[in-house]
């Protein structure tokens, strides 16, 4: 009963005016934001930010959340329509399109059902059970296991790779230590003293640095096709999907943008960027958007990001839960995650339906000058900055630009950006649940073995970036 | 100008610089014990993991060849 009572008070909430004036201006922004040349998923979420907090002032209480699912949702089917829009769509196949545009929606609605079930299930207190149970060496485990799943998947070579989640990692404990108040890594720099703000390195990665990456790179002036790739049948590409879900693989999609995915050497099965027909644009979207469903249930059972997409969300799940007051806020998180699973129907169906209306028509590609995006995007990056600190707003803007200038070397380099902004926002609590075990187990640093389900997850983690990394040198993923 | 097997070396020689530096850094603080681990080691500990991983990144930039293609 209380999944039903959950997801109508979800859509009670939903149907109010603010509420779904937040959802539609979401799904609105979101889908010009994904299609605009020069910024990527990541890049618009983090810039999103200082909208979200204006909703919050202006929109309500309820609504922050419903606009970041909604925008985040959005900028998935932006990047499809940039990517149909890069793909001559007037000579693409339309005839196979209705079959396909079933199929699609039907995986839609099951991603959707599985999505509201397993959240269904967590508002039935039974996840949130379990994971009241894990203790710090359980935490450990897992965030481990979540690292090492996304060096596993993660650009680059295997220590390419887990050098980046040990800098993320090292990045994030700048700062000043919270038992000891001591700085650390901080070099004598004041505006470091707080740590480094993750819109800040979010913006320097995933906007500033693809900033400059686009314009270094000549955009395609040629119907784009996609490079070969061994085809994945519909049911066995779904399952990916959701597995998928639950490791940090958003980030690599997300984190690219269109122009750079395009110049991949083999297309990506959930990128629609990726892709040069129609009917693999949908397909990819909505495995894409699959996943992105997916990635939402470990978000609300353990309130911890899984990967550089879901900080964003999980950073405004946690505004609002402490917005709406009251003694619990669990119970406002199981609120918000029948809100958040109610408005998923809406922003699964509609930008669905337009873009498979976009797919019956003819039109002219468009062509937008991604100088002029660029500019304003820099612009944009830099003020977002600057609203969000009180006190040195120019040193950070310029450790934001800092950044930008690393993500663009990272991008030369073939390193994994969204690895290192994942671990960047871990680094704290992993450090905070290593201590906190050692004090327990009185400096026994085999605890973490000793105890079942945190031993687990360390095998776990050690074994599937193994066996990920050995498939992918045979060229098998 | 660098050989280009040099110039791939560098990203991960970049690497162990900035591990150096945070070891440099972490130096000044206390480790504490196992049982209370102070505000070091754990950056001490990522310091010295990053250098061995930015050396190893080197040496693959020096004798492999890049898998190529952009994100």
């Amino acid at each position: 009963m209380e999944v039903v009572s959950g997801l109508a008070h979800g859509f009670a909430t939903l149907a109010s005016p603010l509420v779904l004036a937040a959802c539609v201006l979401g799904l609105v922004t979101g889908i010009v934001a994904g299609s605009l040349p020069c910024l990527s998923p990541a890049g618009a979420l983090a810039l999103q930010v200082p909208v979200a907090v204006l909703m919050l002032l202006s929109f309500g209480v309820q609504s922050p959340v419903v606009f970041v699912i909604a925008f985040a949702y959005g900028t998935l089917y932006g990047r499809a329509l940039a990517a149909m829009n890069l793909s001559a769509p007037d000579k693409a196949d339309s005839s196979s399109l209705p079959k396909d545009g079933r199929r699609i929606l039907f995986s839609s609605l099951v991603a959707s059902i599985v999505v509201t079930a397993a959240v269904g299930v967590d508002i039935a207190s039974f996840g949130r059970q379990i994971t009241m149970q894990l203790g710090p060496a359980e935490m450990v485990g897992l965030m481990v296991f979540l690292l090492l799943g996304g060096a596993a998947f993660g650009r680059g070579s295997a220590a390419s790779a887990l050098a980046m989640v040990v800098l993320g990692l090292l990045l994030g404990l700048i700062g000043t230590d919270i038992e000891t108040g001591e700085a650390r890594l901080t070099f004598g720099i004041a505006a470091l003293d707080d740590g480094i703000g993750g819109t800040s390195v979010a913006l320097g990665l995933f906007v500033i640095a693809s900033v400059i990456d686009d314009l270094s790179r000549a955009w395609p002036s040629e119907p784009y096709t996609a490079p070969a790739r061994p085809a994945h049948g519909f049911w066995s590409a779904t399952i990916l999907a959701v597995l998928a879900g639950f490791l940090p693989t958003n980030g690599r999609t997300f984190a690219t943008t269109a122009s750079a995915a395009r110049s991949r050497p083999a297309a990506s099965l959930f990128d629609p960027a990726s892709q040069g027909s129609v009917t693999n644009i949908l397909r990819a979207a909505m495995l894409s958007d699959i996943r992105l469903s997916v990635s939402l249930i470990p978000v609300f059972l353990l309130l911890l990001p899984v990967d550089a997409v879901t900080p964003f969300l999980r950073n405004i799940i946690n505004a609002q839960a402490m917005m709406m007051g009251g003694d619990n806020m669990m119970a406002n998180v199981t609120t918000i995650a029948g809100l958040v699973f109610a408005t998923l129907i809406p922003v699964h169906v509609v930008p669905l339906i337009i873009v498979m209306r976009l797919t019956a028509v003819r039109w002219r590609p468009i062509t937008i000058d991604a100088r002029i995006v660029a500019l304003l995007l820099v612009a944009a990056a830099c003020f977002v900055v600057w609203q969000l600190h009180d006190e040195n707003a120019p040193a950070h803007v310029c450790i934001m630009l800092a950044f930008g200038l690393v993500g663009y070397a990272m991008i030369c380099a073939g390193f994994d950006r969204s690895l290192l902004f994942f671990a960047f926002v871990i680094a704290v609590r992993l450090e905070e649940n290593i201590r906190r075990s050692l004090l327990i187990s009185r400096g026994d640093v085999t605890a973490f073995l000793q105890r079942p389900i945190s031993a687990g997850l360390l095998l776990a983690g050690v074994l599937l970036f193994v066996a990920a990394r050995a498939l992918r040198h045979r060229r098998l993923i | 100008m660098l050989k280009s097997e040099w110039r791939r070396a560098v990203p991960g020689t970049v690497l162990a610089a900035v591990a150096a530096l945070a070891i440099y850094s972490a130096h000044g603080l206390s480790y504490g014990t196992a049982a209370h681990v102070g505000p070091g080691a754990i950056p001490a500990i990522l310091g010295a993991l990053l250098f061995i991983l930015g050396l190893a990144v080197a040496a693959e930039g020096l004798w492999q060849r890049p898998i190529g293609g952009e994100e």
